[in-house]
C-alpha cells in the first residue's frame, strides 16, 4: 500500500499526539512544542522523501524520535560526564563493605499495589521524578529506557562505553526509587 | 561493576545487578550471586522487588501516550500558533 502524505490536516490529526509523545520524554511543555513544530517542517522539507512504505503518523513520530535523540546527545555532550562511584546510600556495616546504610535503606512501600498504576496521582509523581532527573543520568535513561532504543545505539549516540551506560541507568534508578518513596510512600 | 569470581557480593553490588536486571539478562554466575545475596539481605529483597514495580509502571505510563483521549493535549493557542508556522512554511 502506498500512503499519501497530507500536511494541511497534521496539526488537526497528529500535533495531540506528537505532542504527547514528546513530553513524555522531555517533561517540558515549551520544548515539546517546539520539538512538534521542527517535525512538521522537517516533514514539509522531507515530502519529497516520503516513500509512502509508512502511514504519516509512523513517518513524522520517527522524525520526532530522531530530534529527541538529537537534543539528548546535544545535551550529553556539553557536559562533563563524572562517574565517581562514592555513594552516600552504602558503607562499612560491622564486617560487611558497602551495605546499605540503616537511615538510607529502602523503607518499605506500604500502599503498594497493582491498582496504583493507574492512579493518575501516582503516574504524575512518576512522571514528575523522571523529569527531575539530574541531566547527566537523564540522557540515557530516556533513551534506553523511555525510548527504548539499543544499548549499543545510545553509546554510539551519547559517546559512551558500555560500561558507562549502566552506571548511569543504575544511577537514575536509585535516585527515581528515592524520588517515588519520598513523593508518594512516605 | 565487576563482580566475576566472587561468591559474596555487597549490596552495592547486588543493587547495580538489580537494576541491570531490568534491562537486560544477566549471566549464569551474575544470577547465582544475586540469588545467594538476596537470600541474606532483606534491604536488597525490598530493592529487587520495587525496581521490579517501577520497572511495570513506566511501561504502564509509556503505553498511555498511544492511548486517545488522555489527560494531555495541546491547546488552541498551541495549535494555531503551529498551524501558522507551517503554512508559513509551505509557501
Amino acid at each position: 500500500m502506498n500512503h499519501q502524505l497530507n500536511p494541511d490536516s497534521w496539526v488537526d490529526a497528529y500535533a495531540d499526539y506528537l505532542y504527547r509523545y514528546a513530553i513524555s520524554r522531555v517533561s517540558n511543555a515549551e520544548l515539546a512544542e517546539d520539538l512538534v513544530q521542527e517535525t512538521f517542517l522537517a516533514g514539509i522539507k522531507g515530502l519529497a522523501a516520503f516513500e509512502g512504505k509508512s502511514n504519516e503518523r509512523t513517518w513524522l513520530t520517527a522524525i520526532l524520535k530522531r530530534k529527541i535523540i538529537d537534543y539528548y546527545r546535544k545535551k550529553s555532550n556539553a557536559m562533563e560526564l563524572s562517574l565517581e562511584s562514592e555513594d552516600e546510600r552504602f558503607g562499612k556495616q560491622g564486617m560487611m563493605n558497602d551495605h546499605w546504610i540503616e537511615s538510607r535503606a529502602p523503607k518499605e512501600w506500604q500502599s503498594r499495589s497493582d491498582e496504583m498504576l493507574e492512579n493518575k496521582e501516582f503516574k504524575a509523581i512518576l512522571q514528575a521524578c523522571i523529569a527531575r532527573l539530574p541531566e547527566k543520568w537523564a540522557s540515557c535513561f530516556i533513551l534506553r529506557v523511555m525510548e527504548e532504543m539499543k544499548g549499543e545505539e545510545v553509546c554510539k549516540e551519547l559517546n559512551i562505553t558500555s560500561s558507562n551506560m549502566w552506571v548511569l541507568l543504575h544511577r537514575a534508578r536509585l535516585q527515581l526509587r528515592d524520588c517515588l518513596e519520598k513523593g508518594w510512600f512516605k | 561493576m565487576d563482580t566475576k569470581g566472587k561468591m559474596m557480593i555487597t549490596c552495592k553490588e547486588a543493587t547495580f545487578l538489580i537494576s541491570k536486571e531490568q534491562q537486560d539478562k544477566l549471566s549464569f554466575a551474575e544470577k547465582m550471586q544475586l540469588k545467594f545475596h538476596l537470600l541474606m539481605c532483606k534491604y536488597c529483597r525490598r530493592f529487587a522487588d520495587q525496581m521490579n514495580f517501577m520497572t511495570k509502571a513506566i511501561r504502564k505510563m509509556k503505553e498511555r501516550v498511544d492511548e486517545k483521549g488522555v489527560d494531555i493535549t495541546m491547546s488552541e493557542e498551541q495549535k494555531q500558533r503551529l498551524s501558522k508556522k507551517l503554512s508559513e512554511a509551505k509557501k
